[in-house]
């Protein structure tokens, strides 16, 4: 008797299994992949929703439409059919969340959102307030790419366009977060929301942008002998990542080109291997490239006595050409004249973070709290006069 | 009052004291670590881990070696009569009350937090309610049976998860290294040792095994090895989420679990949180809810287990919902010093039951 009272228990529990109060049908849900936040022009916030179709995406580019629809089409082959894009006004991200309800007759769900894109006209507390609200909505992963662009964060959600790639979801996820592009930072929604609350709130995002606009960045690069992307132009005017947009004490302060984004990521070890150009010593027209592995991020060891920072980091570097170039005698001379090339562009970057930017992007304190043994002692230290006046030791060993 | 023995076999005992001393790392206790140390949290987690093991060992060496498989209770009432048994008794069932309210009402929170967003709150603990019925209905031996599946499982769950989330750690989070002060990450901070205050319901199950020092052994090992867990857990909590945010988080295991990307197809891994959170809040409040009935009938008489637990249940879903006027404040307040009296008590009992030891029986 008692068996089968407890039997009839474990029964009445599985109806309660059955998720009868989390019903989802996956053809009533709508879903954003991707979310534009830029400054209203009658409320606080204009949010563009950008909701993946996928019906469109399983029709694909073989339509069986008639040739008007073709021509149609055709017409809009630079539009992305694969997502619909939806731009409200609104004081506040959820009252815009509801009002999607008022015309959308499916349910909004945001567990597949990848990118969320800041316009850099909106002000501090707005980024860092979505930034916050976002990470802890149970919906959203923590994994979330985060940039911010440098007009309108809509346009540059309404121009992507993937390339190769008719998933523009995964596109997004390929692109922000496993992608091999040198010329971001590749910044997750809880590591800004880490640098905004704990770390000083300096931090940096990729820049949106459209790829026509890249060349209106001014360029960081004032090293001779080395060779930026930046009067490089990319043909297609889709929408980019390329740059690195900086905060400092939480409020965005400036941004910086592809290039020193690169040396961002080389020093944090965020890309295993990139290549580089230098300009030849002997004839400066002539470019040599490098395949350079990024071995271990760079190591700081701080010096508070003689005010200095010292930097060092291993590289492997492998020339890629055939032949050695002509001005050189071994390749011994040529990798120095490389290293040295690629130390001043460091310490160059470093003097720039630190003394225009004054912002500790690196993360450069976290390794000085090492020697500090209560956060009373570290707060009586005067980090961002320390930091702000610090000369920069760089030593780059090539293995 | 000798007890009757159980033919209860190491490995249970092993798989019991390891679930009941992992369950609070589920919840927002082990949030108080970060509260008071900062970045010494994992400090403070290793002195207080190993002031609770001191505990352990010394009242798991006393009491495991009693010939005639007495419990706490039938120990304070040879020692302090029937007033004694009568007064520990209530404290404990007290004790149980308040520790089951605290759980179901985390556990719901957690279960809601993951799966039931839309579901009112009530919805969920009486997932969990009914679970412990039935569970509790099983007897201690039946569930000290479960036990043994549940262990393995979530033991697995919590190191793949840690070991996910160390990996992309970044452990300068854990500087300095004494965080808010010395004062507060060894003083203060030893107050973690209520994180491992429900072994004291160990001491109500008896006899566990009919060879006391395989017992003693078993005992003291599942509590190191979750000792060493909950160390690890806070650990990669601080490493993994900087300080000051770590103070704030809501349950650190579901902030950590967040935090575990292994690509596209192994995204959602808060299925199998899910499981063994909850199978351990099921477990726990099965505990619980069989203890009181146990001693409600060794101290009371009152042996009709159903009769017993229905209101039980029932009595604790309300606390715990917050239908009757105790808040969860208090409740989580009165757990605090609670622990220590019961300490106290193992610690008081621990010399006067010297005398009653044979070395002979350990063998």
């Amino acid at each position: 008797m008692k068996n089968k009272f407890i039997l009839l228990l474990f029964f009445l529990l599985i109806p309660t299994l059955s998720g009868c109060y989390d019903d989802k049908e996956i053809d009533e849900t709508a879903y954003i992949i991707a979310l534009g936040i830029d400054k209203g022009d009658n409320e606080n916030y204009s949010y563009t929703f950008q909701f993946s179709s996928p019906l469109s995406l399983s029709n694909g580019e073989s339509g069986e439409g008639s040739s008007q629809e073709g021509s149609e089409k055709q017409g809009k082959s630079d539009e992305n059919s694969t997502v619909s894009n939806l731009v409200i006004d609104a004081p506040d991200f959820y009252i815009a969340k509801n009002m999607t309800n008022n015309f959308l007759s499916k349910n909004v769900d945001m567990s597949h959102l990848k990118l969320i894109v800041f316009s850099s006209q909106i002000d501090a507390g707005g980024v860092e307030d979505h930034s916050q609200l976002l990470l802890h909505e149970r919906e959203i992963r923590p994994h979330t790419a985060i940039a911010v662009a440098v007009t309108s964060a809509g346009e540059y959600i309404e121009n992507v366009n993937p390339e190769l790639e008719s998933n523009t979801s995964k596109y997004y996820e390929l692109m922000s977060l496993r992608s091999n592009n040198v010329y971001a930072p590749a910044k997750r929604l809880h590591d800004f929301v880490d640098d905004m609350a704990a770390k000083n709130s300096d931090s940096v995002l990729p820049i949106a942008v459209n790829g026509k606009e890249l060349k209106n960045f001014p360029s960081d690069n004032s090293i001779s002998g080395w060779i930026t992307p930046h009067s490089s132009q990319i043909s297609s005017s889709h929408s980019v990542l390329s740059g690195m947009a900086i905060f400092k004490d939480g409020k965005l302060s400036g941004a910086m080109d592809g290039d020193s984004a690169m040396i961002f990521n080389i020093l944090n070890r965020s890309i295993k291997n990139c290549t580089i150009t230098v300009a030849s010593q002997s004839s400066p027209d002539e470019t040599l490239s490098f395949r350079l592995t990024v071995l271990e991020p760079a190591a700081y060891n701080t010096d508070i006595e003689n005010n200095s920072i010292s930097v060092s980091q291993n590289f492997q570097l492998e020339f890629l050409g055939l032949r050695l170039p002509q001005g050189y005698h071994s390749f011994d001379e040529l990798y120095a004249y490389t290293q040295k090339i690629l130390t001043q562009r460091i310490q160059d970057f470093l003097n720039d973070i630190s003394r225009s930017k004054k912002a500790d992007i690196l993360d450069i304190r976290n390794h000085l709290r090492l020697r500090f043994a209560t956060w009373e002692e570290w707060n009586n230290f005067d980090w961002d006069s320390f930091y702000q006046k610090a000369k920069f030791v760089v030593n780059i060993d090539m293995v | 009052m000798s007890m009757p023995r159980s033919n209860c076999r190491t490995s249970e005992i092993f798989s019991i004291v390891f679930i009941l001393l992992a369950t609070k790392l589920f919840t927002n206790q082990s949030l108080l670590f970060a509260g008071i140390s900062g970045t010494g949290a994992p400090l403070s987690a290793i002195c207080s881990g190993l002031v609770a093991l001191l505990v352990i060992y010394i009242s798991t060496r006393r009491f495991y070696l009693n010939p005639d498989g007495r419990n706490i209770i039938s120990l304070t009432e040879k020692h302090f009569g029937v007033f004694g048994k009568y007064l520990i008794s209530i404290i404990l069932i007290v004790y149980l009350a308040l520790s089951s309210s605290y759980i179901l009402n985390e556990f719901s929170h957690l279960a809601k937090l993951v799966a039931f967003p839309t579901a009112p709150l009530w919805f969920a603990a009486v997932f969990f309610v009914v679970a412990a019925f039935a569970g509790a209905s099983a007897k201690e031996d039946g569930i000290l049976r479960i036990s043994k599946f549940i262990a393995p499982f979530l033991l697995t769950t919590i190191l793949v998860l840690l070991i996910s989330v160390l990996c992309q750690s970044d452990f300068l989070n854990l500087f300095p290294i004494l965080g808010t002060g010395a004062t507060n990450t060894i003083g203060k901070g030893l107050s973690g040792v209520t994180f491992y205050s429900d072994i004291v319901l160990v001491f109500l199950i008896n006899p566990f095994s009919t060879s006391p020092k395989t017992t003693k052994n078993a005992i003291f090992t599942a509590s190191t090895i979750a000792i060493i867990i909950n160390i690890l857990a806070i650990l990669t909590f601080t490493a993994k989420i900087p300080y000051p945010l770590s103070q704030d988080g809501d349950f650190p295991m579901y902030l950590l679990l967040k935090e575990v990307y292994y690509g596209r197809f192994f995204q959602r891994i808060d299925a199998i949180f899910l499981l063994a959170s909850s199978f351990c809040g099921m477990f726990s409040l099965s505990v619980n809810f069989c203890l009181i009935a146990k001693i409600l009938a060794q101290s009371f008489d009152i042996t009709h287990r159903q009769a017993t637990l229905f209101p039980i249940s029932a009595t604790i879903f309300l606390l715990s919902m917050g239908y009757l006027p105790i808040s969860q404040t208090t409740v989580s307040n009165s757990l605090f010093p609670m622990t220590f009296v019961i300490l106290g008590i193992i610690l008081l009992i621990y010399p006067l039951t010297r005398k009653g030891v044979e070395p002979s029986h350990e063998k």
